[in-house]
């Protein structure tokens, strides 16, 4: 099939598509990976929010909140069509590959979210559904229109959008914002940039070309790698406050402490290391990290449960 | 010529499915959903 453009009736080029848009690439919008953790986190909040909910209607919500991530990462991808075409990490995306028509993307994204808050205010309740309004519009509107390509604090602040899944499955549950679930959000948000910048860091060049400005690319490296030391050390507080206001015990905070002393040292190991191993290294790790505490507060909780029951 | 209708009608056939899919998803769920509140099993 020919990339030459055709001029449309209106007067607009177009380039025919490569092929049509299989299931896959409708797949590939949603950004399984990024969902599976978000999910995850989600599911964490759910268990671990003080309170009764039936499963059926927990299991709304953590779906709700799957499909509702999908959705953010589909609009995101038809925003920054452009900028995945310039960078190799993103360029067989289904936009930059033209395998799809970004308004197909645009409209798929746009009812997934008007679905999943929908669906999530009538089956589980609407405190629950405004989060996640307010997820999906932060991380559209926010992050990816606003921020992503004016500031580099664009991690830090967008990051916000991604600590919400947990605080939605504590209101799922509770029907409230509440202590607890504020403090799961606190520590998504405190994890954030140092995992983002472990990334960019490894990628600058990519992001470089996009002309992203992530902090390595206006900062320099040195200036990221103090900045991802800061936010490690601030983020250990950060991650005790559940231990500390009785969301989960002892043991779950000595495993918080552990992880965040080992976070540290990776993020000390990327201060001296001038390759992108230790950068690769602790991308993985930050993703083993945040694994690791939440699934130790699910079982924190379920080991509560049992004890008392 | 008689390709290419084939392919449209194809294509339109497959988007048809995925619809008629979602269609009858959703409305499994809100079955669901509609069953287990009026049992009394909400969430809050």
């Amino acid at each position: 099939m020919s990339d030459r453009p055709i001029i449309a009736t209106n007067g607009v080029s177009a380039v025919p598509l490569q092929r049509d848009a299989a299931v896959l690439d409708f797949v590939a919008l949603l950004k399984p990976r990024v969902m599976s953790l978000v999910v995850f986190t989600g599911f964490a909040g759910v268990l671990v929010a003080p309170g009764e909910i039936h499963p059926v209607i927990a299991a709304i919500a953590i779906l709700c909140i799957a499909v509702a991530t999908g959705a953010s990462g589909a609009i995101n991808m038809w925003y920054e069509r452009d900028l995945d075409a310039k960078m190799e990490r993103t360029r067989d995306r289904p936009l930059p590959a033209n395998r799809m028509e970004p308004e197909t993307a645009l409209a798929f994204g746009s009812v997934l979210a008007g679905g999943s808050v929908m669906v999530m205010g009538l089956g589980v309740n609407w405190t629950a559904a405004a989060l996640l309004a307010l997820a999906i519009g932060f991380y559209v509107f926010v992050y990816t229109i606003w921020l992503k390509r004016r500031t580099p604090q664009n991690i830090v602040i967008g990051g916000a959008a991604g600590a919400f899944p947990p605080m939605i499955g504590w209101a799922a549950v509770t029907g409230d914002v509440s202590l607890g679930g504020i403090a799961l959000f606190a520590l998504i948000f405190m994890w954030t940039p140092p995992h983002f910048w472990a990334l960019s860091l490894y990628k600058c060049e990519d992001y470089e070309n996009a002309s992203v400005p992530m902090l390595p690319v206006v900062s320099g490296i040195l200036e990221t790698k103090r900045q991802i030391l800061l936010y490690t050390v601030l983020l250990l507080p950060v991650s005790l406050i559940p231990w500390w206001i009785g969301t989960a015990t002892l043991v779950w905070g000595a495993i918080s402490a552990v992880m965040g002393f080992l976070f540290i040292a990776m993020a000390v190991k990327v201060w001296f290391d001038e390759t992108d191993r230790a950068p690769q290294q602790m991308f993985r790790f930050s993703l083993l990290y945040l694994t690791v505490l939440f699934a130790a507060l699910i079982v924190d909780r379920l080991a509560v449960q049992m004890i008392a029951g | 010529m008689a390709r290419e209708i084939s392919d449209m009608h194809k294509k339109r056939r497959g988007r048809n499915i995925a619809l008629a899919v979602v269609i009858f998803a959703l409305s499994a769920l809100f079955y669901v959903m509609s069953i287990v509140r009026m049992s009394g099993g909400t969430g809050s």
